[in-house]
């Protein structure tokens, strides 16, 4: 059997606890989540338009602010696992359980899936519908866009987890933002189309190309809107998914560094 | 008649480092009987957390070798993990849960029936005197009460055997006597218990055989009877300082 019942069990009350977690602070998620559809509906359906941002544009600069929305989740999930290992130490507890260390993470990874869709989701459902204008001449993908959007959520929540064990504390508050996550965001076309840098610089544009961040962004506008003005889907979902396998490695690393675990 | 419980052969454990390694164990072998309270004593940094930490499957030794009911730990980890409760010094408790819900849901991590688990829950809040406190998140608690909540979240799935790594720090004296009289119970229930302590009157109390440990080596094993007949009826206090300075003396020689 491939799937070993007892592991699957205890990991499934593991997500349980999460999901009580998270339904115990929905009133602040839901308070959050409507903060951050006004003010993206009024910055990308009012704002941009006024200072001249052609129409064609504020779609895929709202799914790109969607993107870095869950790259905002992953930190805080990042943060709130460092100061766990630094001070809690809840996680020793969860470590001494009758469950392998990848069921373990993984429930981890679930958790952070969970919290972040409840953020995010209802940004993109609610969010286009109210800037149905940008959105009217799309040819959205569903199927492909909930594999890329559940890659995205799973990729965050990796990479995350893995620079919380991978750095110190003070060096992970300190330095993590200017030294890594600059790097990760400014080289990623969230703010604008891939393809557009590529007309202007077809270097950066390739430098791009290394950033996971590129393969969500677009990947996302790619499955929502539609047209050949993104990078193809497929291509996205393979760009992901090989940041998926090296956050799993980077992961496994910090695991091992931080945790020492049997 | 001893019976064995855990046998530990040879375990060392070296936190590797570029500069200067650290040894917090070296070749350390006991062995600790099925429903005894062993008591593994020595002052900071003689290893005793990291062999509890070691027991508790938290971390791998470097060399040794440890088996439970002759069996590798290693080689069936989650069933040794299923005999095993254990209470760290860190007050480690789901801070988002009630203190009910902190046991419930230790009984479901374990698998344990629904039903056995609200009675279980039940049962040990009452034995802990937490029943009062049952609906309370965990950071409304006392330092006392936290540490009785993490002796039922490690009772609570029926464990052959559990480690308390220091459970009585920093409480209050009539508090530290409480727990002892809970400890003991345990061992009236047939529960194996390693408590780690540097607290000399705790281990006096509550212990069957103590294990000395000094700078991550064994000093000596003993029951406590043995070792106050020895050394002419003196305070287990006595005996420790006694140890431990010749161990010093002969480091120095």
């Amino acid at each position: 059997m491939l799937i070993n019942k007892q592991y699957f069990y205890t990991y499934l009350a593991l997500v349980q606890r999460d999901a009580w977690v998270i339904r115990q602070r929905l009133a602040h998620a839901i308070i959050n989540a409507t903060v951050r559809v006004l003010v993206n509906v009024i910055e990308f359906g009012g704002l941009f338009p006024a200072m001249g941002v052609p129409q064609d544009l504020i779609a895929p600069l709202f799914v790109g602010s969607i993107a870095m929305q869950l790259l905002f989740q992953g930190m805080g999930f990042g943060i709130r696992t460092l100061f766990d290992i630094k001070f809690e130490r809840f996680i020793d507890y969860h470590m001494t359980l009758p469950l392998p260390k990848r069921w373990l993470f993984a429930s981890y990874i679930t958790y952070f899936c969970i919290e972040a869709a409840i953020v995010t989701l209802p940004l993109f459902s609610i969010g286009i519908v109210l800037l149905s204008d940008s959105f009217q001449s799309t040819t959205p993908n569903y199927p492909l866009f909930i594999i890329i959007y559940l890659m995205t959520l799973v990729f965050n929540g990796l990479l995350f987890l893995g620079l919380s064990l991978y750095y110190q504390f003070d060096w992970f508050m300190q330095n993590l933002w200017p030294r890594r996550l600059t790097f990760l965001l400014m080289l990623s076309p969230l703010f604008f189309v891939w393809h557009k840098a590529r007309e202007f610089s077809p270097k950066a544009a390739l430098i791009m190309l290394a950033s996971p961040l590129t393969y969500s962004a677009e990947g996302l506008r790619a499955t929502l809107i539609g047209g050949s003005e993104y990078i193809p889907a497929h291509l996205c979902i393979l760009g992901l998914g090989v940041a998926i396998l090296l956050a799993i490695g980077f992961t496994a690393r910090g695991i091992n560094k931080r945790l020492d675990p049997v | 008649m001893n019976d064995p419980l855990i046998q530990i052969k040879n375990i060392s454990k070296i936190y590797p480092s570029k500069t200067n390694p650290v040894v917090a164990l070296n070749d350390v072998s006991m062995t600790i009987n099925r429903g005894e309270v062993f008591g593994l004593l020595g002052v900071n940094g003689a290893g005793k957390t990291t062999l509890s930490s070691i027991l508790a499957t938290l971390h791998p030794p470097t060399s040794g070798s440890i088996t439970f009911n002759g069996t590798s730990i290693y080689s069936d980890l989650m069933t040794y993990r299923r005999s095993l409760g254990f209470c760290p010094q860190t007050q480690n408790l789901d801070m988002y849960l009630t203190v009910e819900q902190n046991l419930l849901f230790a009984g479901r991590y374990f698998l344990m029936p629904e039903k056995e688990i609200i009675e279980r829950t039940k049962a040990l809040m009452e034995e802990l005197e937490l029943t009062r406190y049952a609906s309370f998140e965990v950071h409304a608690l006392s330092g006392g009460n936290k540490q009785r909540l993490l002796i039922a979240r490690a009772l609570m799935h029926h464990p052959e055997l559990v480690i308390l790594d220091e459970p009585t720090v920093g409480l209050d004296p009539d508090i530290r006597k409480k727990l002892w009289h809970i400890i003991r119970g345990l061992k009236k229930r047939g529960v194996t218990v390693i408590l780690t302590t540097h607290y000399l009157d705790e281990a006096e109390f509550l212990s069957d055989r103590i294990c000395m440990l000094h700078r991550g080596k064994v000093i000596l094993i003993e029951s406590v009877a043995t070792l106050k007949s020895q050394h002419h009826d003196n305070k287990l206090e006595d005996i420790f300082i006694e140890l431990v300075e010749d161990e010093q003396k002969k480091e120095t020689e």
